[in-house]
């Protein structure tokens, strides 16, 4: 390594102390608890350390990962899906198929079996708590987001 | 002399070698939770610093995971890839913390900064491919558990670098 | 050709898609790595998958079955989540199974990493008497001798190191244990099939739809 860079020099020895033999007395595993750190070097990086340790448990408190989700009742069942991941579902109900789209514009019904349509014409919602709903065949999406995503 | 490239290729056998040796003991120590290591198989890479130029250290560090991976039996595994890049982090932070640290800087601060680096890179993996946002609960355990053993395994490194006949007997690396 | 088989079979398994298949198929693997060889903890593999499908289930995909206070707990998550750690545990399996200390590789690699084993022979052979005190002492005697005198440590077996070496020099790689053919190639080929099965296969929760539609 270069000059200034990490030295052999053992850690713990004060400046004007010679590196020459071992102690006489039989050797520790672990040095005594006022040597933990034996430079200054090592106190800095263990704050980093301990900074980043407490970034993480901030961390914890944010990303919930049940966040941003649809919930679908079709009857007695139930379904959860995450809000922005693309799919096309499903889901039966008692007179038919409703074809549900998640994707990262919200939920929407882009087809039920009923005679209306009035769920199809709903369009997409994304905000938290909205529903959309296929009252005949009983299939209702609902919006549920973290506090994080809430807008109101 | 480990100036001598013989020498150094032997002193990097024999770590090699104690790496497998330290790895084998942590498997025989019962943990709470599988995954969760106290990294014995560092205090030989530990100890290299001082003895070893970087590339030497560079490539004890590739073979302590590829030894880990092979003797396990983890070689064609999600954890071997984990522990390969944790390995990797871990090396190019302790070399760079002992770059920047110089004198300033001993195998305590090398290690904490190794750890660190393994764990966050091993957490970001975890989240794309193993735990998903599930991973953000595991964070403050790993990072804590990382500091407390990163500390005692570098305050033992350092022991065995003050204390050790053997290691005395080896040298300063030019 | 342990090793060749095993590797055949590791993409078709990494890449099943079906939950229940790679399930079936790590159970697989650790039935053969018992047989192959020997000692097999359980519960690491089993407290692995468990921790792993747990955590999934933290991010709901798909039909609720349950809920613990307000998070819900859906069969994709639980399928996605067994799926994971089936092929985490059956990597770790196919690992066990594909390699062994007597492969080696050829050339200045394979006598490096041959020096290295000896070395951890020698160091792991090297008696270490706790009753007599001062451990740390005595490990750094061993390994002062181990690494300064190799002549005067116990040698490990002297006979299998020879024969090791012998191996080595005459042909750069030892020799592999051999296992029947048959297996063999079911090992490599059984895998890709079940792939292509796969690709059939029903998720759990059209399993569970079915047999729901299926009641009177």
């Amino acid at each position: 390594m270069t000059e200034g860079s990490f030295r052999a020099s053992p850690g713990g020895r004060r400046q004007g102390e010679e590196g020459g033999e071992p102690p006489k007395r039989a050797p520790r595993l672990l040095p005594r608890l006022g040597r933990l750190l034996p430079k200054r070097g090592d106190l800095i990086v263990l704050f980093i350390s301990v900074l980043i340790f407490a970034a993480s448990i901030a961390l914890v408190g944010n990303e919930r990962p049940s966040s941003d989700t649809v919930t679908l009742k079709a009857g007695h069942e139930e379904y959860v899906y995450p809000l922005g991941e693309d799919r096309i579902l499903k889901i039966e109900g008692p007179i038919g198929e409703t074809i549900v789209k998640i994707d990262a514009g919200g939920v929407r019904f882009i087809d039920s079996p009923c005679r209306d349509k009035i769920c199809v014409g709903m369009g997409a919602v994304s905000q938290n708590r909205q529903v959309v709903a296929c009252l005949p065949n009983k299939v209702i999406a609902t919006v549920r987001k973290s506090h994080a995503g809430r807008t109101r | 002399m480990p100036a001598e490239r013989d020498d150094s290729v032997k002193l990097l056998a024999f770590l090699s070698a104690l790496c497998l040796f330290m790895s084998t003991l942590e498997y025989a120590i019962p943990k709470p939770l599988p995954f969760l290591r106290i990294g014995l198989a560092n205090a030989p890479i530990l100890l290299a610093f001082g003895k070893l130029p970087p590339r030497r250290i560079v490539q004890l560090s590739a073979l302590k995971a590829l030894l880990q991976g092979f003797v396990s039996g983890t070689f064609l595994s999600y954890v071997f890839v984990f522990s390969a890049a944790g390995t990797a982090a871990a090396c190019g932070a302790m070399l760079f913390v002992a770059w920047i640290g110089g004198d300033r800087v001993s195998r305590v601060g090398i290690s904490l900064g190794g750890a660190l680096a393994s764990n966050a890179v091993q957490l970001l993996l975890s989240r794309l491919f193993l735990f998903g946002a599930g991973t953000a609960y595991l964070a403050p355990i790993v990072f804590g558990l990382g500091i407390v053993s990163s500390l005692l395994l570098g305050a033992v490194a350092e022991q065995a670098a003050t204390q050790s006949l053997w290691y005395r007997s080896l040298g300063v690396e030019p | 050709m342990l090793f060749w088989a095993a590797l055949a079979a590791y993409p078709a398994f990494v890449f099943q898609p079906s939950a229940i298949l790679v399930l079936g198929e790590a159970v697989a693997f650790c039935v053969i790595a018992k047989r192959v060889r020997g000692r097999l903890r359980i519960l690491p593999a089993v407290a692995m998958v468990a921790g792993i499908a747990l955590f999934n289930l933290l991010a709901p995909v798909g039909r609720v079955f349950a809920r613990i206070g307000e998070v819900p707990l859906t069969i994709g998550a639980l399928e996605l989540g067994l799926r994971k750690g089936a092929i985490l545990a059956g990597m770790v399996q196919l690992s066990r199974i594909a390699v062994s200390r007597d492969l080696r590789l050829p050339g200045k690699t394979g006598s490096f990493l041959a020096k290295v084993f000896h070395y951890f022979d020698l160091i792991t052979a090297f008696p270490i008497k706790p009753k007599e005190g001062n451990l740390i002492a005595q490990i750094d005697d061993a390994i002062m001798r181990v690494y300064n005198d190799e002549a005067l440590c116990p040698k490990p077996d002297a006979q299998r190191l020879e024969g090791l070496e012998k191996d080595t020099q005459a042909t750069g790689v030892i020799p592999i244990q051999t296992r029947p053919r048959i297996a063999l190639f079911l090992l490599a080929v059984i895998p890709w099939a079940l792939l292509l099965l796969g690709r059939i296969t029903p998720s759990l929760e059209e399993l569970l739809r079915s047999a729901e539609s299926l009641r009177p």
